[in-house]
């Protein structure tokens, strides 16, 4: 077998679609956070981690996180399927990605519920 | 009028290299393929492909001026000098401006660019209401001459994988054709992580095309679909 | 036009296209199949200055491509610093995840990192991250858009592109001010 070109995962669809409902989720969180930060403007710790202390906040920042770790996810693969070429060091580019980005979704809970 | 020109003879040359030529234009060469012919009659080693000489058979799309275009339908007055032509990126070069387009029409095969119907043919021909024939304007006049699909980044780092915006303004062509019963099937051959969605809307496509079609568009609508046969 | 016209005339035009293809390719092409592009055309660039005649198949080049910033249409250069922004924040999110944990989790460490986003270095660092934060919000919201159709033909495509570069230059300049520096 030399160099056949196999297409056919049919995947694809679900990828695209998530990257932009997350994108969405994403954009609503930022500028609300952004508009929270220039009206309180916190100055000490204790401003700025009172930010984080209501259940909804912690659920939209980890909601914010969680999204941010699939959007990125998406768009990493999409590089890596651009420019890393043998399907080994692709398939490894891929896992290192993953671990990565669950590694981060895990640490950012770990943050947002430590007490 | 100063013309600079990728040149490169298999027989010859190691690699392309960049040859000037300065053209005496008669008045009545007002496109860019008369002052290729005038090129041609200066030194006739130089090769380019060329056929009906009016934007209809695509055969002589070149890259002018860092821009995918066809030679035929390029004023002459619009272009800075000296101009500078090179083969269509992203396909191999057989000879001077000539590339080997053998991926770019596996790409377009490969979406089955015909219409398929199982049902009995009709005495005449099958017929569509003005409306439904209307959903072709856009798709239909595509001529093949493959400025967009080699002026795409997707293109260019997967062409045996991604299908191209040529190819999938083709595939919608027939997707969007009512005579055609294949949808499902076509539909179900482009929900890929490569053949359809490695279109990330860069309009490339869009911003060459020498009959201002709009194969992003096309890619949309196909992403259309395929959001309402899941929701 | 008429119907089944159209189509014939299209089917006409692809004929004539492909006989014209025929007469001016040399005949092994036809059966000359690329099954990789990219790694097919860097065989024959190593091999074509010295490849000897006993290869019936024509000697082909590598393709060029068409990177050069200058040349790409500005809906491409929105696309392109799209993909590096998103690039450039996927890896420095682990810097800012760690700054973020670091001052939260106690006073002190809320001041160490306000002292370490104090410096003159990291505050250029902080700029250049919300400029491609920015970017890629306005670019993502044009691409969005770009999906619902809207501004999806050439001129409105190129304006949208003006636009993103504007705003977010302009947001990054404003919230620069107001909460990097």
């Amino acid at each position: 077998m030399v160099n056949r070109v196999i297409t056919g995962a049919h995947y694809g669809f679900g990828s695209w679609l998530a990257q932009r409902v997350t994108a969405c989720a994403m954009a609503i969180y930022s500028v609300l956070f952004v508009i929270m930060l220039i009206a309180i403007r916190p100055g000490d710790y204790e401003a700025w981690h009172g930010m984080f202390v209501p259940v909804w906040m912690r659920l939209a920042t980890i909601l914010f996180w969680l999204s941010l770790c699939y959007h990125a996810w998406v768009g990493v693969r999409d590089i890596i399927m651009d420019y890393i070429k043998p399907t080994a060091a692709r398939l490894v580019a891929h896992g290192l990605v993953i671990f990565a980005l669950i590694g981060l979704a895990a640490w950012s809970v770990q943050i947002l519920w430590r007490a | 009028m100063k013309i600079r020109i990728q040149r490169y003879d298999p027989d010859h040359d190691a690699k392309p290299y960049m040859k000037e030529y300065d053209v005496q234009l008669e008045p009545s060469d007002r496109m860019l393929l008369d002052a290729l012919v005038r090129v041609k009659e200066m030194d006739d080693s130089f090769s380019f492909r060329r056929s009906c000489r009016e934007g209809v058979c695509g055969s002589d799309a070149m890259n002018i001026n860092g821009k995918n275009g066809l030679a035929c339908v390029t004023k002459v007055a619009d272009l800075k000098e000296p101009v500078e032509l090179r083969p269509l990126p992203g396909l191999p070069v057989i000879r001077d401006l000539y590339v080997d387009m053998s991926q770019f029409f596996k790409q377009y095969h490969s979406i089955k660019p015909y219409l398929i119907n199982n049902d009995p043919a009709p005495q005449l021909e099958r017929l569509q209401s003005p409306e439904d024939r209307a959903e072709l304007d856009g798709l239909y006049e595509c001529i093949l001459c493959a400025c967009c699909s080699t002026s795409c980044p997707s293109f260019w780092w997967n062409p045996d994988k991604f299908v191209g915006p040529a190819g999938l303004l083709q595939a919608y062509r027939f997707i969007a054709d009512t005579r055609d019963q294949a949808t499902e099937a076509r539909l179900d051959d482009l929900e890929d992580p490569y053949r359809l969605f490695r279109c990330h809307t860069i309009m490339n496509c869009v911003d060459v095309c020498p009959k201002s079609l709009n194969p992003t568009k096309a890619i949309g609508k196909i992403k259309d679909l395929m959001l309402k046969r899941v929701v | 036009m008429h119907i089944a016209h159209a189509d014939m005339l299209h089917h006409t035009i692809s004929a004539l296209y492909f006989s014209a293809r025929s007469v001016w390719v040399c005949c092994p092409d036809a059966v000359h199949h690329a099954p990789d592009g990219a790694s097919q055309s860097k065989k024959v660039q190593h091999d074509s200055p010295h490849m000897a005649d006993n290869n019936s198949r024509p000697k082909r080049y590598a393709p060029w491509y068409n990177v050069s910033p200058g040349n790409l249409p500005l809906p491409g250069l929105v696309s392109i610093f799209h993909r590096i922004s998103g690039l450039g924040l996927f890896v420095m999110l682990w810097l800012l995840l760690w700054l973020f944990d670091r001052s939260m989790v106690s006073a002190e460490g809320y001041d160490w990192a306000r002292s370490v986003l104090s410096g003159g270095f990291v505050k250029l660092v902080m700029t250049g991250l919300l400029w491609a934060f920015l970017h890629h919000f306005c670019a993502g919201i044009r691409f969005l858009l770009l999906d619902m159709h809207v501004g999806i033909e050439l001129a409105p495509a190129r304006r949208s592109s003006v636009v993103v570069f504007v705003v977010s230059l302009l947001l990054t300049l404003i919230l620069g001010a107001a909460l990097v520096w």
